[in-house]
């Protein structure tokens, strides 16, 4: 009678390696192609818990109609997600990409899952400084995966609970990741007052770069009507 | 070591198959719940400090 050794060290070796080759594989599916579709239905929600926040909703074009909410507070702490939804952010030129994305505060991975990320540092929206903004490129969402298409002039508008803020972008550059500086004040001779700034990861699929885009305060108007740079693009 | 496993199951192929099948359902519901959010921030910051 003959006895099988019931396993082998190169079986073992070789399951071992097959495992780690199917770890990978998962992890890149998981990454580039879960996060996007859990990120996009994640943003519709906490879309829809703000504007239920705000009292309103939107109208044909996905803009937000006026606020019927007489809160004082237009961010919307959400305890259960452990992240604070702030504002709506809209990009005409990149209206099928970037119309009504959520704006939270923080630029966490967690936050980031949840939206753009707002600089713990930065000004309110529309007040005085350098309100910067972050997003993923890829992942999550991907709500800045084609922050390089915009061009110089084009639009970038956030909505509050009671206020549009409009701003238009001047210049793009590309930076290493640890120069925090473009995200200060004054991230360059003559820089506006009242300005913006959009970071992302660069090239694609690579975080070896962030791809940065400035802009200035343009203005801001009440919630009781729409921007017509919006419209134009609407 | 797969191989080891799929004939230390108890029952017949079809019922082995069924129970790697759930072992593979639990795992990766794992890795995707848990894991992989867990590894992430190794390798993925698209801000900056």
């Amino acid at each position: 009678m003959t006895t099988r050794s019931p396993i082998s060290i190169r079986e073992v070796v070789s399951d071992a390696l097959l495992t780690a080759g199917v770890l990978v594989l998962l992890f890149v599916a998981w990454q580039q192609w879960f996060t996007n579709v859990r990120g996009d239905t994640v943003h519709q929600q906490e879309q829809s818990r703000l504007l239920k926040h705000w009292g309103s909703t939107l109208d044909s074009n996905g803009l937000p109609e006026s606020s019927k909410s007489t809160g004082s507070h237009s961010s919307y702490p959400d305890p259960v997600r452990k992240v604070r939804i702030e504002a709506l952010m809209y990009i005409p030129k990149l209206r099928s990409h970037l119309w009504g994305t959520p704006v939270v505060y923080g630029t966490s991975l967690h936050s980031l899952a949840h939206g753009v990320g707002r600089y713990p540092s930065s000004p309110g929206f529309g007040g005085i400084g350098n309100l910067g903004l972050a997003g993923h490129r890829t992942t999550h969402g991907r709500p800045f995966r084609h922050l390089d298409e915009l061009k110089r002039g084009d639009i970038v508008a956030i909505r509050t609970q009671k206020t549009w803020f409009i701003y238009r972008l001047d210049r793009t550059t590309i930076v290493n990741p640890d120069d925090g500086w473009v995200a200060q004040p004054h991230p360059y001779a003559n820089a506006p007052q009242r300005m913006i700034t959009l970071t992302t990861c660069n090239p694609l699929h690579s975080a070896r770069q962030r791809l940065v885009w400035w802009g200035h305060f343009v203005r801001s108007q009440s919630d009781s009507s729409i921007p017509r740079e919006l419209l134009k693009g609407a | 070591m797969y191989r080891w496993i799929f004939r230390a199951l108890p029952g017949p192929v079809w019922a082995r198959i069924a129970t790697l099948a759930a072992a593979a359902a639990i795992v990766l519901w794992g890795l995707f719940a848990w894991v992989f959010p867990w590894v992430e921030p190794l390798f993925s910051q698209p801000t900056v400090p």
